[in-house]
């Protein structure tokens, strides 16, 4: 039964690629529960399964089997369009490649996900300000990302996904593409979310950065290999 | 700001991140509409001076040609075969609303005290004016007590009016033809020319003028008679030619001393060749309709391709397969709406050009603007369908990996 107390809640998910001809199982039965206000730091070699499992959480992918519940509501097999929605609304994901559109300014990117919400103009406004100050930008707000340094643009990247005030944040890899310097200050933003009541997943390839985490899962061939707090 | 204007905002931005592929592209559909503009102004042109002509010539009109009688014995031009007899007759035909007999003078000298012009003067009857939907510009027409009492009046032209009084108000005034005064009681509207002729040039008096007191006599040389409708005309020509012959006494074996034409029919005939060219000119727009679709057709998948990446944002970001398939049905749409405005301008000037240049009458209608914009938009929609729907298909997590 669903708990209440879980924002996230994995059951024997599974998850299988198609590549060409050959099936190539990605997660072979993961159970996973996240409860609100935890920050959860997976780690795990290339190919273990780890951005395969931040795409399910996501609901960017769907599990080959399994059951996910996100708030309590059964999400698994739900059909693209709804899956979108709860994308734009309940969860907001950090991508290593920042994946901004590089043509809108910072702005323009962070009140995306209020757009297709639809949030009217007037709502926004204020709300896209408030995401830009909480990660240091709000005087960048008209830069376009190829104005802003690599730690700004992932900084733009975390407001865009904190501005509809997300269920989970979800971060692949949020440092991955920056200096030591630009990597620190992303972390502590993103200590700072967690610290005010978010619940965030991250995966990191890097133990420094998990160590910071409250609680460390370790994956490896599509397993959880190791979940400890 | 709503999502449609987000859309077409969208939509704008994009276009003009790649305006001139968009507008070598929009270029086909730019062409299509103008040609269909300048096409269906000419035709309308044409078929506005046809209707112009059926006015002019009058409609459901049988006309009565009286001939000379020219066998034999020195008879001169006045021995009309037109009778007062023949006139009453015919117009008492179940389907004939009026009979007016004319009788014309051509070459003839008027004068207003030193000005003088050389006309063609009609004498007419009251119904004329009805047939031939004449009417006053100043003054009056003539009336059928005009006729009745034979009054020296006299109805001009505008050409003569212009010459003989020369900017003065010709009504209250009097012309002289041959020995005669007449008085001017109005002048004609406007009429324009048909078949080579200039129906400003004319004058008009009432008949008995011509007939009695410059003539002598009281046939007339013709008789243009009106039925109800268009489908009475051939039946008509038959009765009249019957009742003619029975008229004139004439033996089986006699040709007519007459003849019955329908001038309107040759006009209609002309127009139908008219509709026919229209027709064919709307296929050559619609297949440079279709030519220019599958050109912005082509130009929205490759910018769905180029912009794969960032449709795997924004569905990762919220965007439903359906707001994905909207941006960009709206992106077509707002392409070729563009393309119809440029079409509308291009096809507005060059049907200047064409009027101008070739001296052809010319109608661009706001309903086939309105109606070349509307194709604009449905080839947009119809043309980006297939694009949007592989837009809105992407696989996020695919898309976003795109490059």
């Amino acid at each position: 039964m669903a708990d209440p107390a879980y924002v996230l809640e994995l059951t024997d998910i599974t998850k299988v690629h198609h590549v060409g001809e050959q099936e190539v199982p990605a997660l072979r039965g993961v159970s996973l529960t996240v409860r609100q206000g935890e920050l959860v730091a997976v780690t795990g070699a290339s190919g273990s399964g780890k951005t395969t499992l931040l795409s399910v959480l996501g609901c960017l992918d769907r599990p080959t089997t399994g059951s996910y519940r996100l708030e309590g509501q059964e999400v698994a097999a739900l059909p693209e369009a709804a899956r979108a929605r709860l994308r734009g609304r309940r969860i907001g994901v950090v991508f290593q490649a920042y994946n901004l559109l590089p043509q809108s300014t910072a702005f323009e990117n962070v009140e995306l996900p209020l757009v297709y919400a639809g949030t009217s103009a007037r709502l926004r406004r204020p709300l896209v300000l408030e995401a830009l100050a909480q990660v240091g930008l709000a005087a960048r707000a008209g830069h376009r990302p190829a104005q802003l340094s690599g730690g700004e643009q992932q900084r733009v990247g975390i407001a865009r996904a904190l501005v509809v005030r997300p269920a989970v944040l979800l971060a692949d890899e949020p440092t991955g593409n920056l200096d030591t310097r630009s990597a620190a200050d992303v972390l502590d933003i993103i200590e700072q979310v967690h610290r005010g009541g978010a619940t965030i997943v991250m995966i990191t390839h890097s133990d420094e950065v998990a160590a910071r985490a409250g609680r460390n899962v370790r994956m490896s061939d599509g397993h959880i290999i190791s979940d400890t707090s | 700001m709503s999502r449609l204007g987000e859309n077409v905002r969208i939509a704008l931005r994009s276009l003009r991140s790649n305006w001139f592929r968009g507008v070598l592209t929009a270029l086909g559909v730019v062409v299509g509409v103008a040609s269909v503009i300048s096409v269906n102004a000419v035709s309308a042109g044409a078929a506005q001076q046809v209707s112009e002509s059926i006015r002019r010539l009058g409609a459901n009109v049988v006309l009565v040609d009286g001939e000379f009688i020219n066998v034999g014995t020195g008879q001169s031009a006045t021995d009309r075969t037109i009778t007062p007899a023949d006139v009453a007759a015919i117009a008492a035909l179940p389907v004939v609303t009026a009979a007016a007999p004319v009788q014309d003078m051509e070459s003839l000298t008027i004068s207003a005290g030193r000005f003088q012009t050389t006309t063609y003067l009609l004498g007419v009857t009251g119904d004329y004016a009805g047939i031939y939907h004449q009417s006053a510009s100043r003054g009056r027409l003539l009336t059928a007590a005009d006729v009745t009492a034979g009054r020296s009046v006299v109805v001009l032209g505008t050409v003569p009016a212009r010459t003989l009084f020369a900017g003065l108000d010709p009504v209250g005034r009097t012309v002289r033809v041959g020995s005669r005064e007449l008085e001017v009681v109005g002048v004609q509207a406007t009429r324009g020319r048909s078949g080579g002729e200039n129906l400003d040039a004319r004058v008009f008096v009432p008949l008995p003028v011509v007939t009695r007191v410059i003539l002598g006599g009281s046939a007339t040389k013709s008789l243009s008679v009106q039925v109800r409708t268009e489908r009475d005309i051939g039946p008509v020509q038959q009765q009249i030619s019957t009742i003619l012959r029975r008229q004139h006494s004439l033996p089986a074996a006699y040709a007519d001393d007459f003849s019955t034409s329908d001038q309107a029919s040759t006009v209609k005939e002309a127009q139908q060749a008219t509709t026919t060219f229209r027709a064919l000119t709307f296929a050559l727009g619609g297949i440079s309709m279709l030519v220019g679709g599958i050109g912005i057709m082509n130009m929205m998948l490759v910018s769905v391709k180029e912009r794969t990446r960032e449709i795997g944002i924004r569905k990762s970001v919220g965007a439903t397969p359906g707001v994905v398939q909207t941006q960009f049905l709206i992106e077509a749409s707002v392409l070729t709406f563009l393309a119809g405005v440029g079409g509308v301008l291009l096809g507005v000037v060059a049907t200047r050009v064409i009027g101008s240049l070739l001296g052809w009458q010319t109608v661009v209608g706001a309903q086939s603007l309105l109606g070349a914009l509307l194709i604009a938009l449905v080839v947009g929609v119809f043309f980006g369908y297939y694009p949007a729907r592989r837009a809105a298909r992407l696989d996020p997590i695919v898309a976003m990996q795109s490059t």
